[in-house]
């Protein structure tokens, strides 16, 4: 939040003349993979997950065809382990929630009332908290019980789950950054206001684990966010 | 300035091509010593339930024996036998009761690895087990008991009636649901069958139930729900599983519920049960005393259980657990953690007895069970 607020400020303070300082807010759908290597992992697949995200959202005119763009997002960052074949039905699925502040660069070209604008830049991003959900074998529940050819077969009873992830002061790197690309089409309206759509890919640097055991697999976010949102200007410095 | 832009852009794209991930050690057939270790060490970190309570500083392992592997000769014996010696100093700390190693390569078959029997054999009061069976047989009614043995598992099963009073139970082992379920008749089938008769059919002068597993190693773990489930007409929570999730070694499932549940025409007994269990009690047996435990009317007694608690399953329903390197060796793990409903995990410290009567084995050479006369006592 602190770094919300001093980007708020510099921009605030260092207004040029023809500056034009946009504020807003969006909303949106993300999804979500979790970069990983479990090949060793019998009959499960990595899947990615949809998550939601929005928040609220800074664009500041530089100068000629360039602007900055900031803000503060909540998003979630998703995936699950999903078993197959005889295991079907078995998963682990991670919701994860992170706070998020991108510092982006963004190049505009204009087409009538519609902006289209590159994306480039940093984000950092807090890990807030996580549910973990899903369907396991419970072989203490689990019965064997004789079919009608007299053989023995295992019933395997499969238990669900769903509860708040707990988190590991020494397992869990809740701090994460990032390069962070993507497009926004601007819808300029009327009173200089504008509707926007944006898609967004978030690449993570950093593990979301601690480096607490040696030849440890990493585990990274891979993350597109897509969002529809409204920026209307707060401040027009024209002369 | 648009080509700095450019470049920025470029260099972002480019990171969503790129990753670099290291890949597992997945090994089949070794071709050196090295790499043994590293698809050992590698498994352990995946496959091992404990790592979150182990002491073992398995990184350290790493750092201290990987290049003491590295100068070993796969094709050499001497090299070999050392490898062994290795795996045995390395292995020592580890708190899973069920571990153990056997190798699988010619050049070292027959050598063996347990750290906890190890580590027991050292502790004051081990003592080897004592079938207890005859010397039972001594207590019962001579003309109420059934005694039944499987030789062919080693399996023996004793139930009767002491004193007009007491229902008996003992298995040396647990195979009952096999043999009870078995199209063929047998001893095993025919003891189980006086005893749940015994059992549906309580009458008022049966003041209460012994179950004797002193000396029992575990066996089939559906013999759990099989046995106790006779014993209870409603759900019967004694405690919670873990496992992995992932493969660092500090991913785990959460915790979910341990239930037994009830067998057709099981009953809820609510007169008093004993169960006398020994430090030679492990696996599916402490999981037993753990649920009767769990049932308001038990009391225990004997000594603490071996401390073995992780249930076994084949590796494939986890993902951890037992697991193979090919021509080499076979490591023998838990596939879960479990804790009983007092919220202790009680792997390698082993359950308590809320009234601790050690082996005795001069009483014993009188013809003199000083336990199963505990349990007596306190039901007459």
């Amino acid at each position: 939040m602190k770094f919300l607020l001093i980007i708020f400020y510099v921009l605030l303070i260092s207004q040029p003349c023809n500056s034009q300082l946009f504020i807003g807010a969006n909303a949106g759908t993300t999804f979500n993979y979790l970069n990983t290597n479990i090949t060793n992992r019998t009959y499960t697949v990595n899947e990615p997950k949809y998550g939601y995200c929005g928040g609220l959202n800074v664009k500041y005119h530089l100068t000629g065809s360039f602007n900055l763009a900031s803000g503060v997002l909540y998003a979630q960052k998703n995936y699950s382990f999903v078993r197959t074949n005889n295991y079907a039905g078995i998963f682990h699925t991670t919701t994860s929630s992170y706070l998020q502040i991108p510092v982006l660069i963004q190049l505009q070209a204009s087409i009538k009332t519609i902006e289209i604008c590159l994306n480039a830049g940093v984000y950092g991003a807090y890990w807030l908290y996580a549910y973990t959900s899903g369907v396991m074998p419970n072989i203490l529940n689990s019965t064997n019980r004789v079919d009608n050819n007299g053989e023995i077969f295992q019933k395997l009873t499969l238990t669900q789950y769903s509860e708040k992830y707990q988190f590991s002061y020494k397992r869990d790197n809740r701090l994460e950054y990032g390069l962070q690309t993507g497009v926004t089409v601007n819808f300029n309206m009327k009173n200089n206001a504008k509707l926007f759509c944006d898609i967004a890919y978030m690449h993570s640097l950093t593990d979301t684990q601690k480096q607490y055991m040696a030849n440890q697999t990493r585990k990274t976010n891979q993350t597109i966010g897509l969002s529809l949102g409204y920026l209307m200007q707060l401040h027009n410095g024209k002369k | 300035m648009h080509k700095t832009i450019l470049l920025l852009l470029l260099l972002t794209f480019a990171s969503v091509f790129t990753s670099c991930e290291k890949e597992s050690t997945t090994l089949n057939t070794p071709t050196s010593f090295s790499e043994i270790f590293e698809a050992y060490w590698n498994s352990m970190n995946t496959n091992y339930v404990y790592w979150d309570i182990d002491t073992t500083d398995w990184d350290e392992i790493y750092y201290k024996y990987q290049p003491a592997f590295a100068k070993l000769d796969i094709t050499n014996q001497t090299d070999a036998i050392t490898s062994v010696e290795y795996f045995r100093e390395l292995t020592q700390g580890l708190i899973d009761s069920h571990y153990h190693i056997s190798f699988t390569n010619t050049l070292i078959s027959g050598y063996f690895i347990n750290p906890s029997v190890t580590r027991k054999q050292k502790l004051p009061g081990f003592h080897y087990p004592y079938s207890y069976y005859q010397l039972v047989l001594e207590y019962l009614d001579k003309t109420d008991n059934s005694f039944g043995q499987y030789k062919t598992e080693q399996l023996t099963v004793l139930s009767g009636i002491i004193d007009n009073k007491i229902l008996y139970f003992g298995c040396s082992k647990f195979k009952l649901y096999s043999l009870y379920s078995s199209a063929s008749e047998n001893d095993v089938k025919t003891t189980l069958q006086y005893f749940f008769n015994k059992l549906a059919n309580l009458n008022e002068t049966v003041k209460g139930i012994i179950i004797d597993v002193r000396g029992n190693s575990g066996g089939d773990l559906e013999d759990l729900n099989f046995f106790v489930g006779h014993f209870i007409n409603t759900p019967l929570h004694f405690g919670f599983t873990q496992a992995k999730s992932g493969n660092g070694r500090l991913d785990f499932t959460p915790w979910v519920k341990a239930v037994i549940n009830p067998e057709n025409g099981g009953t809820d007994i609510t007169i008093p049960i004993i169960v006398l269990a020994d430090n030679l009690s492990a696996s599916l047996s402490e999981l037993l005393v753990m649920a009767f435990k769990a049932k308001y009317n038990c009391t225990v007694i004997g000594e603490n259980t071996a401390g073995a608690t992780g249930p076994l399953t084949q590796t494939k329903v986890y993902n951890d657990g037992q697991f193979d390197i090919e021509n080499y060796m076979h490591v023998q793990t838990s596939s879960c953690k479990f804790k009983h409903l007092d919220g202790i995990i009680y792997e390698n410290i082993g359950f308590p007895p809320d009234i601790y009567v050690p082996y005795n084995p001069n009483a014993i050479n009188r013809r003199k069970d000083s336990q199963l006369e505990k349990a007596i006592s306190l039901i007459k």
